[in-house]
């Protein structure tokens, strides 16, 4: 018993003894504290029962108690502290993005999972919230305050910032206009990585001629110009090409080794049925069938529409893999298992990525492979929480099976290319349901109207109930997976938002990011990390590693025609 | 979605409102129909609150596309997953395509029963049956009854084409009774059906999914 005043006394004198501003910092903590007396409101509603703590309704992962908190504090930090930037460079790249996955998607979506496993939530972590590195990234295009898709992954997959709605061609080139966008492409991570001899891959749960892993391998000053019938007629007379084109006529290195996702009526002519719908047929007006061209052209390849087939592929044997699992974007992993067709989930198509990309790796070579959950943005723009949250889940289950898969030397990057207005709002007590109403101190929180509400929200989009009164929603399973949770303000979709998004990081090279940085910076780390591409970089522009002093006559950034040229390419 | 709760609003719930029952239905769509490529197409007068416009509905074994008067032409469509909806929008040159996920995803997961005959099978199961007669030149049965709000209900239905003849909801004030709400057809025929549905063919699809994006 008389040891703990002896120790204290000890710690006191040694830290005063440190200097006065280890004291100072003291003194400030503990005016915050002194200032936190005054109760916030959620605190002085509390009851006395509550407050002492009222045990959760479900398990905790462990036992809590203040020991316990102290001890996992200290450890992460300790942690942090020791934490050392992985030596070398790496020799894989693999970028998740999270389409629309802002952080309070995050949030809530870990504490999905966490009740899903019959815990409280909170305290749950989904498996990249585990990684080390963390940043922030500024989602803004050159003309957008909020982005969509196509400029935010125009940024990560190019190094540079530019225009709403168009795909990896520079901020002169002018939206909806072919002309403007001739010799304004820039070169993606994915095609230099191809042109240098990695393997590279894309898998969305979106379209694959979709934003953002369009923006891997095409060039448009349209995203929507995904098939030719899409084209303008000033796009087809000054040559643009369509994005589903430009995938199969990919001219770097051998080509993609794995394209899998949605959009198989891009691919299709409009004379040709679908498989899967043989009411729908596909949309092409240049008679072409692109899934049949993709084998044509590549020894070893397969193209493939469902689970069935995908489950077939030999990975040792496929040297270039091609699935389109849906007409337009694959189902929502809530929908998934009905699907007819049946598909496979982001995390197969992510671990059968892996396995194509390391067969096909020749030598030394790593691979890119970039993978989307596209449907966490559709589900937010149509209001609906628990599809988004589901297909969240399922993003971070995809990396999960990554970080079991790929080698150590694996720069992982895990972000999202813009956010929604998705929000995580009243003193919901610890373990109440996500997707439920608010319930504090164990019972339902009623607005002024004295009507319950839901602790998920949106600011805007389909989910506004009025312009009557707002509804009683006592008796409404909110909950339900076709729940739309109210919106403030009346949209027909719900938008984008403005806030920063996420980067989480680990590998080699992840130390890299540091504080809140523009979005462009992920390709930056993306090309100074991977052992190639760094030198290739390197190289070029001069600028970096040991000879930072080395400068070079070429003008960054690489434009697409001069990898071209570069590459000996028409 | 503006546009689609508009439309699911007037055609489910202006004209039938509480009607909607949840559950699965067979299709109301007569065997005879899967059977060949003909189309039904009745045309309706529709009375409300709103006043009084036109409506058209054309139905085979796997669709059914509704035109009403000022609003975009709605073609429901039976696809292995569940219904999907297209929005057609010529003037435009669009079509706008609600995949079965995308409906439940916007909470509209709709009920092919009733779709694909106007008017919800419990509800007319629910009816008692009163007189047959003959009518367009089919037997035609007459239903009366109410429905889940207690509304007064009078249907005319034609059994072979599983249509309604003449659908009214009745109010009585004051002991006055008038019709709130009438659906009548006005003529009902058979075509071929790449003769009878309206023509997507130069139409660019755009999904539902992306709208907002």
């Amino acid at each position: 018993m008389y040891r703990l005043p002896l120790v204290l006394s000890c710690a006191i004198v040694t830290v005063l003894a440190a200097g006065p501003s280890l004291a100072a910092n003291a003194a400030n903590s503990n005016a915050s504290n002194s200032n936190a007396a005054s109760s916030p409101e959620h605190i002085r509603g509390k009851s006395a029962s509550t407050a002492r703590g009222t045990p959760p309704t479900a398990a905790t992962a462990s036992p809590e108690s203040p020991q316990q908190w102290y001890r996992d504090g200290a450890r992460a930090a300790r942690k942090g502290a020791e934490l050392q930037p992985r030596p070398g460079k790496a020799r894989n790249v693999i970028l998740f993005v999270g389409d629309g996955m802002g952080l309070s998607t995050i949030a809530a979506a870990r504490m999905r999972e966490g009740q899903l496993k019959g815990r409280t939530g909170e305290e749950n972590s989904l498996s990249f919230e585990r990684f080390p590195y963390v940043s922030l990234s500024k989602t803004y295009s050159v003309d957008g305050q909020t982005a969509d898709s196509a400029p935010t992954m125009t940024a990560m997959i190019t190094g540079i910032k530019t225009d709403q709605g168009v795909l990896s061609v520079d901020q002169r080139a002018t939206y909806n206009d072919c002309a403007s966008a001739k010799g304004k492409g820039v070169s993606t991570y994915l095609e230099v990585a191809e042109a240098i001899g990695m393997a590279t891959g894309i898998v969305s749960t979106a379209r694959i001629t979709h934003a953002t892993p369009a923006a891997t391998y095409a060039h448009t000053p349209n995203r929507d110009w995904e098939s030719d019938a899409e084209l303008s007629t000033e796009a087809k007379t000054n040559g643009c090409k369509d994005i589903a084109r430009q995938l199969i006529e990919f001219p770097y290195g051998n080509g993609l080794e794995v394209a899998l996702g949605g959009g198989r009526s891009y691919f299709l002519p409009k004379t040709e049925a679908d498989p899967e719908d043989a009411g729908a047929k596909g949309r092409r007006l240049d008679g072409r069938n692109l899934g049949i061209e993709w084998t044509q052209a590549r020894p070893a390849s397969s193209y493939v529409w469902n689970k069935a087939q995908f489950d077939a592929i030999d990975p040792k044997s496929t040297r270039h893999l091609l699935g389109l699992f849906e007409r337009s974007h694959m189902e929502y992993e809530q929908d998934r298992p009905n699907d007819s067709g049946k598909e496979p989930s982001l995390t197969d198509m992510t671990e059968k990525a892996i396995d194509v990309l390391r067969a096909s790796s020749s030598g030394n070579k790593g691979y890119f492979l970039m993978v989307e959950a596209g449907r966490v943005d559709h589900a937010h723009h149509a209001g609906n929480a628990s599809r988004a949250l589901t297909d969240a889940i399922e993003l971070s289950n995809a990396v999960r099976a990554a970080l079991r898969k790929a080698s150590d030397d694996t720069l992982i990057i895990v972000t999202a290319d813009h956010s929604h207005t998705f929000t995580i709002a009243g003193y919901a007590d610890r373990g109440n349901d996500i997707l439920g109403k608010v319930i504090t101190d164990g019972a339902l929180a009623l607005d002024s109207n004295g009507k319950p509400y839901t602790t998920l929200g949106y600011v805007n989009g389909p989910g506004y109930r009025g312009p009557m009164a707002r509804p009683d929603l006592a008796l409404t399973n909110t909950a339900d997976p076709n729940f739309l949770q109210e919106a403030a303000v009346p949209l027909s979709s719900e938008t984008h938002a403005a806030e920063d998004v996420a980067i989480y990081a680990r590998g080699p090279g992840a130390h890299a990011f540091q504080g809140t940085v523009e979005q462009n910076v992920i390709f930056h780390v993306m090309a100074q990390s991977q052992k190639d591409t760094s030198v290739f970089y390197c190289m070029l522009f001069g600028d970096c590693g040991a000879g930072r002093g080395n400068k070079s006559t070429v003008t960054a950034p690489l434009y697409e025609a001069d990898l071209r040229t570069g590459m000996g390419l028409r | 979605m503006g546009t689609l709760s508009r439309i699911v609003a007037a055609i489910f719930i202006a004209l039938f409102a509480g009607l909607l029952a949840a559950g699965e239905h067979a299709a109301a769509v007569p065997d005879s129909l899967a059977a060949n490529s003909l189309a039904w197409i009745g045309e309706y007068r529709i009375r409300d609150a709103r006043g009084e416009r036109m409506m058209t509905i054309v139905r085979d074994a796997t669709r059914v596309e509704y035109r009403v008067q000022d609003m975009p032409v709605q073609v429901w469509r039976q696809v292995a997953d569940g219904v999907e909806l297209q929005e057609l929008h010529p003037q435009r040159g669009e079509m706008i395509t609600y995949a079965p996920g995308d409906l439940r995803a916007r909470n509209n997961e709709p009920d092919w029963g009733q779709i694909a005959s106007l008017v919800d099978p419990d509800l007319r199961n629910g009816l008692n049956a009163g007189r047959s007669g003959k009518a367009f030149g089919e037997t035609l049965q007459r239903y009366r009854g109410r429905d889940a709000r207690n509304q007064s209900i009078e249907l005319d239905w034609l059994t072979a084409s599983a249509m309604p003849a003449r659908y009214r909801i009745v109010a009585t004030r004051a002991n006055q009774t008038r019709a709130n709400e009438t659906i009548e057809l006005r003529g009902i025929r058979r075509l071929p059906a790449e003769q009878a549905f309206t023509p997507i063919d130069g139409l660019r699809e755009r999904d539902a999914a992306d709208l907002g994006d």
